[in-house]
């Protein structure tokens, strides 16, 4: 899975940190997502989701494979 | 078949590992040194306290800073890493305590030297039931349960996030591992110890035996129940 966390984080003038704080969750998960090391639950996406006004599909992305 | 080959070479060295042990006249007593084993536990503890102490005061003072952007990410980067040397280090200086106070009752130290190790001793726990604490004034914000609580480890873990998790399962699932691979080198360490030396350890070889069954039945149980 690939992610769009950092590009989006970038635009919105947003830290790891601040981003922890708006989806809920600690710096190290921001930091393992974006490091795509760690793949995380439904809410959490659609926590970030709602966030970047974005859809799931277009923060993270799945190789064909992987579905 | 390789399984096999690999099986008789394993054989062939533990037959000849032991025939040498046991061919050996080995002692290691530490009677002689005991006196200076203790002033080094003792030292090495005390260091540890030095490090946990400017370290605590540290991650406070960073706490306390008001940052933005980058900056901000690298402290919490920063604590997150310190934080966890210190717990560490904690949990070191509390193991080589017991074992300091250990050498100084075994190898019957003069008064002055057992109750400094006892007096470090309970400096370990106390430095021990404060470090967790640290985490509030690093996380102010995160509902954290207080070290003195009761079940503080299982409060702890569900107040982690998936992520944390994540990344302590991996931790444990590694430590599970070595602890296991260990401890069986230290039954088989005992076994030779005993006939090498003549010194019975089979308390130790009951008891490390007992900590293997109890520990992988507890984590069999825990993965068939669920």
């Amino acid at each position: 899975m690939r992610t769009r966390l950092k590009e989006l984080r970038a635009r919105d003038g947003l830290n790891q940190t601040e981003l922890a704080k708006l989806a809920k969750v600690s710096r190290q998960t921001i930091s393992l997502i974006e490091r795509e090391e760690f793949v995380p639950s439904l809410l959490i996406a659609k926590r970030i989701a709602h966030i970047f006004d974005e859809t799931i599909e277009c923060i993270f992305i799945f190789d064909e494979e992987e579905l | 078949m390789r399984m096999i080959i690999w099986t008789l070479v394993g054989a062939a060295v533990g037959f000849f590992g032991m025939y040498a042990a046991l061919s050996i006249d080995f002692k290691a007593g530490f009677l002689p040194i005991g006196f200076e084993l203790n002033i080094v536990l003792i030292a090495i503890t005390l260091l540890l306290f030095v490090f946990i102490a400017v370290s605590s005061a540290q991650m406070k003072k960073k706490a306390g800073l008001t940052l933005t952007g980058v900056d901000e990410d690298e402290r919490d980067m920063w604590q997150y890493k310190k934080f966890s040397d210190l717990n560490l280090c904690n949990t070191i200086a509390l193991i080589v305590s017991i074992v300091a106070i250990g050498v100084a009752i075994i190898t019957d130290q003069p008064a002055w030297l057992l109750l400094t190790s006892g007096g470090i001793l309970l400096l370990s726990i106390v430095f021990s039931m404060l470090v967790p604490g640290l985490m509030k004034a690093v996380y102010p914000d995160r509902e954290l349960p207080s070290a003195s609580e009761k079940n503080f480890a299982k409060k702890l873990l569900d107040a982690s996030d998936e992520g944390e998790r994540f990344v302590m399962l991996q931790g444990y699932y590694k430590t599970f591992n070595t602890m296991n691979l260990s401890l069986i080198i230290a039954l088989m360490l005992f076994i030779l110890y005993s006939v090498g030396t003549g010194d019975s350890q089979l308390f130790s070889i009951f008891i490390v035996g007992l900590i293997l069954i109890v520990t992988n039945a507890q984590y069999l149980l825990t993965i068939r129940n669920k």
